[in-house]
């Protein structure tokens, strides 16, 4: 756990032209769109149109992001595993009133950088650091994000089914972005025990779970947020598209 | 073979082992659990308690209820039916009840010390101590910046007293060695209260040395697994075992040598008093084994009520609603996070 910074974005609607499952986002902050729900859609000539009435129920296929839809369960499972450790630990022992209020470096830390997507549009990147130690300042974990091209090779591959399978993948695909060297998994692990020891050296394997969910909770979120950015940077790209063209 | 208690234990001990067997009638059944499972929200769950002994205290709480208040209330209902015997008790039992609750003693003196360590109010650190460890000089804690002096300023004139005798050192308190003078302690605690118990004789020393011979290997196996993967060497894991219990000392020398939760398996299912716990797990689960200790643990406290003129039903009592408040805890969580197909994973059935 330890001290983090978490970008909470809002989302709106966004239909990508192309047959999927559906999926909703909800985006919101876009230029010419009202809270109405009922706006006319804007179709363009691209593989982008963009159709923001509310109750519209085809959607898109941003397999990213629908990958990513079981991750945000992740933030549940870590309040209910927090829960279990307080349940089997006892109240006195997991407590926020155990909280290191001395001051102390984050133990993870999001940067964000501007992206030029072209001359014309700019696009926040983040990039998620985590475990960095407090005595040396390194970062021991790598970055988590996904760029564009990553986006457009997921949003062209095979649908994928929900379903215990996709939490399968998500794993796979989270442990085979990720995988360290045994020195730095060991180096994370002591900084995971580091951050537990505020409620004590000997803590229940309940509280290390709930520890790995709100650590993943928080990568998905992470990724959610560049998944926006780059969305809104895309739509910013159709409608100076748009305008130049009608002009 | 027991002493003649039937003839002279209801002269001093008669009323209260009455009054205790009355509070065992009002601990929530499994119907009870059964409506509290399927309430939507925590004033529904409140709605329901209202009809238990937990009404009087809840009545008054205004909404929206935070599960912390449902705990908070259900253990002050235990803090008074436990003052009320505590005062109405006689010698050697309220010497027994005390020890009861020296445990609570324990995990709040280390609380304040953790709570101060990280610079934390003592005030904020106090509302958080239960109620039932409760000493008068609890609050000087605070200013103590080693063991000794921990012991010098505070501890000394509490019953804690005798179990500093091996934490005293001039370390600095920090985390590691916070948790290993707790564990210490409770070993400590746990010892002398059985031989406590031991001296007592009959059917309270039949009764409680098997509840805490209990006890000391739950503990045994929970420090073991929670030291997994830690700094804790093997030599400092076998100093927290107790001296005493089913597990000692056989047990206690392959457990301190595990690594993984299957190894410890391995070295309880020896035990066929632990067969039956681990036979409900599949291995390399470690996640319900919590539940199957508490399950196995109620079933023995209910046992001691089957038996009269014992200080047992007093120790069994008090454990079977700190259990059934852990369950309510847990409901509680569970509906307020919108969680209910986890609420049967840790609630332990009474009745």
């Amino acid at each position: 756990m330890g001290g983090t910074l978490v970008y909470q974005g809002r989302l709106t609607w966004l239909h990508l032209g192309r047959p999927s499952t559906t999926l909703f986002l909800n985006f919101s902050g876009l230029s010419g769109i009202t809270n109405s729900g009922t706006e006319s859609s804007v179709t363009a000539g691209g593989p982008l149109c963009l159709l923001t009435n509310r109750h519209e129920m085809s959607g898109f296929s941003l397999d990213p992001l629908w990958a990513a839809g079981p991750g945000l369960e992740w933030t549940g499972m870590g309040w209910i595993d927090l829960a279990s450790a307080r349940h089997s630990m006892g109240l006195s022992r997991v407590t926020s009133a155990l909280f290191d209020l001395k001051s102390h470096s984050a133990a993870t830390t999001l940067h964000v950088s501007q992206q030029d997507a072209d001359a014309m549009v700019e696009q926040p990147h983040f990039v998620l650091y985590k475990w960095s130690s407090s005595d040396s300042g390194k970062c021991f974990s790598g970055e988590i994000e996904i760029d564009k091209q990553e986006m457009q090779q997921s949003s062209s591959s095979e649908l994928r089914h929900r379903g215990s399978s996709l939490h399968s993948e998500l794993q796979e695909e989270y442990s085979a972005r990720s995988t360290p060297s045994p020195k730095v998994e060991d180096q994370v692990q002591k900084e995971r025990f580091k951050s537990l020891s505020v409620f004590g050296t000997l803590v229940s394997p309940k509280l290390r779970a709930a520890q790995l969910s709100f650590e993943t909770a928080l990568e998905t979120l992470i990724k959610i947020a560049n998944m926006r950015s780059a969305m809104l940077s895309a739509f910013a790209q159709v409608q100076k598209h748009i305008e130049a063209t009608t002009k | 073979m027991y002493g003649f208690e039937a003839l002279t234990f209801n002269i001093h001990g008669g009323y209260l082992e009455a009054v205790v067997r009355g509070h065992r009638s009002s601990l929530l059944t499994a119907s009870d659990y059964n409506n509290l499972c399927q309430c939507e929200t925590l004033d529904d769950i409140k709605m329901h308690l209202s009809a238990t002994e937990y009404g009087p205290y809840l009545q008054n709480e205004p909404s929206p209820l935070h599960t912390t208040t449902i705990v908070e209330k259900c253990t002050l209902k235990l803090v008074d039916e436990y003052k009320h015997m505590l005062c109405q008790a006689t010698e050697p039992l309220s010497t027994f009840l005390e020890y009861i609750t020296y445990g609570h003693m324990i995990d709040n003196v280390v609380l304040i010390v953790t709570g101060t360590l990280h610079e934390r109010d003592v005030q904020e650190l106090l509302e958080k101590c239960h109620p039932l460890g409760m000493f008068d000089s609890i609050a000087s804690l605070a200013v103590a910046q080693n063991m000794r002096e921990l012991y010098r300023l505070v501890l000394v004139d509490t019953p804690l007293a005798p179990y500093f005798s091996e934490c005293i050192t001039s370390e600095d308190l920090d985390d590691m060695n916070i948790e290993i003078m707790r564990n210490t302690l409770y070993k400590a605690y746990l010892e002398d209260f059985y031989k406590f118990c031991k001296k007592l004789g009959g059917a309270t020393a039949e009764i409680m040395t098997d509840l805490l011979a209990f006890e000391a290997d739950k503990r045994a196996v929970n420090i073991t697994i929670n030291s997994i993967g830690t700094e804790l060497t093997r030599d400092d894991r076998k100093k927290l075992y107790s001296n005493f219990g089913l597990l000692y000392p056989y047990g206690h020398e392959e457990l301190a040598v595990c690594e993984d939760v299957d190894q410890v398996r391995g070295a309880l299912e020896k035990y066929p008093a632990y067969q039956s716990i681990f036979a409900k797990l599949s291995y390399g689960e470690s996640q319900m084994l919590d539940k199957a200790f508490y399950e196995e643990e109620v079933k023995r406290l209910c046992l001691a009520f089957e038996q009269q003129f014992h200080y047992g039903v007093f120790f069994a009592y008090m454990r079977l609603r700190e259990q059934e408040i852990r369950n309510l805890m847990w409901i509680s969580e569970c509906v307020a996070q919108n969680q209910k197909s986890r609420v049967h994973d840790s609630v332990v059935f009474i009745f």
